[in-house]
């Protein structure tokens, strides 16, 4: 593990230093995760796979500014990632929306039931986290699909890592609530 | 049949948050791998709410990653090194601008001229300085004799205070008195010149009377 962050730093350096190699290296260690982070978070009409393609591209304009001791460096990518996110909403008129200003990709409504069978796949889970609110969905796909604490969630919805567990706690009883009426159907 | 209702309406806070904290700590167990632990509150509805949650936590984690579609890996790739490419491009465009700028550079026309007339004025100081030291070694008969007396003339005019100016003057006098008699004792200089010379002397130093008349 340690090893392997070490490794890491070194590429990142490479990098800094205008190293194609270490580029084309990160690249291919963090596409998939910058990708599933794009496929659960894009709203309709925006694609995730363009979304990625621009992270890396700002990567590139801003390793130059990647401090390895004060963070790490797939926090920073998610960081980089959530303000292309949000641009990318903005470009198109869409505001970037908090649970307060109501979910912004809603396609379900909360009353239609999900059977268990749908999230057991990708686009499935996709369409449940669509009934939740932003900022439950976020939780949810930071903890349990992207499998980070609640810290490291909180540090970039900008909440504190109780606050997290709420949420955490909310978005999986309103998803419960949905599967458990779709399979009683 | 609470099941539908918002706990956190339904409770109070720190209810909600210890529920919360409960369900987190399970779902720690179980994304290490543990079994889904059978009871996590004495409310036997909260114990339902919870397990369904974790239920539905164990499905989220059991997702398959979504795959991104062929080719938008090496497409994404190819673009930032594209991207990269201009990059540095335009890093070495820049720098070179810099340079350029600088002006000290062979490579343009006015940094060859700045770079000449340096080399020009180093060249003409240690030409003077060779010229000025070698006159002052000087003896009369020598072509540069006359520079020597110059030199001294110029320094003489260029002392402002009449006191020093009586002291340089003297000196001067005197250097020029051991110098004739040197060249004479080195044969360089005729004899009869030289006696001439010293007789002529006090009239060749007009400043001396000068001194003597302030004096």
């Amino acid at each position: 593990m340690g090893t392997n962050r070490t490794d890491e730093i070194l590429m990142i350096q490479r990098a800094q230093q205008g190293d194609a190699l270490a580029f084309a290296r990160l690249h291919d260690r963090y596409y998939p995760v910058i990708y599933r982070y794009y496929y659960y978070r894009a709203h309709p009409g925006q694609s995730p796979v363009e979304l990625t393609s621009d992270l890396f591209i700002r990567m590139v304009d801003r390793i130059g500014f990647y401090k390895p001791e004060s963070d790490h460096f797939l926090d920073w990518l998610f960081s980089l990632a959530r303000s292309i996110l949000r641009e990318d909403l903005f470009s198109r008129g869409l505001r970037f929306s908090r649970a307060e200003e109501g979910p912004a990709m809603q396609t379900r409504q909360p009353t239609e039931p999900l059977s268990s069978k749908e999230v057991s796949t990708a686009e499935g889970l996709r369409q449940a986290l669509a009934l939740l609110t932003p900022e439950e969905r976020d939780v949810l796909i930071g903890k349990l699909v992207e499998r980070r604490s609640s810290r490291a969630v909180g540090r970039e919805i900008g909440r504190s890592a109780a606050a997290v567990r709420m949420l955490q706690y909310q978005g999986l009883h309103k998803l419960g609530a949905s599967t458990l009426k779709g399979s009683e159907e | 049949m609470s099941a539908d209702r918002d706990p956190t309406r339904d409770r109070d806070y720190v209810h909600v948050r210890d529920h919360a904290r409960d369900l987190d700590d399970a779902l720690e167990a179980l994304q290490h791998g543990k079994s889904l632990p059978s009871e996590h509150s004495s409310d036997a509805a909260e114990t339902a709410r919870l397990r369904r949650m974790l239920e539905t936590a164990q499905a989220i984690l059991n997702v398959p990653n979504p795959e991104p579609p062929s080719g938008t890996m090496v497409e994404s790739k190819a673009r930032m090194m594209r991207l990269l490419a201009e990059k540095k491009a335009a890093d070495a465009r820049h720098k070179e601008a810099v340079i350029e700028d600088l002006g000290m550079g062979f490579r343009k026309a006015h940094g060859r001229g700045v770079i000449l007339t340096i080399l020009l004025i180093v060249f003409s100081f240690i030409l003077a300085s060779t010229f000025v030291v070698s006159a002052l070694q000087a003896l009369p008969g020598s072509w540069l004799y006359p520079a020597k007396l110059t030199i001294q003339e110029i320094h003489i005019g260029l002392t402002f205070d009449p006191f020093l100016r009586g002291e340089w003057i003297a000196r001067y006098h005197q250097t020029r008195l051991e110098d004739l008699q040197k060249a004479v004792a080195l044969d360089r200089f005729p004899q009869a010149d030289a006696q001439a010379t010293m007789t002529a002397m006090p009239t060749l130093m007009p400043v001396d009377n000068n001194l003597n008349r302030s004096q």
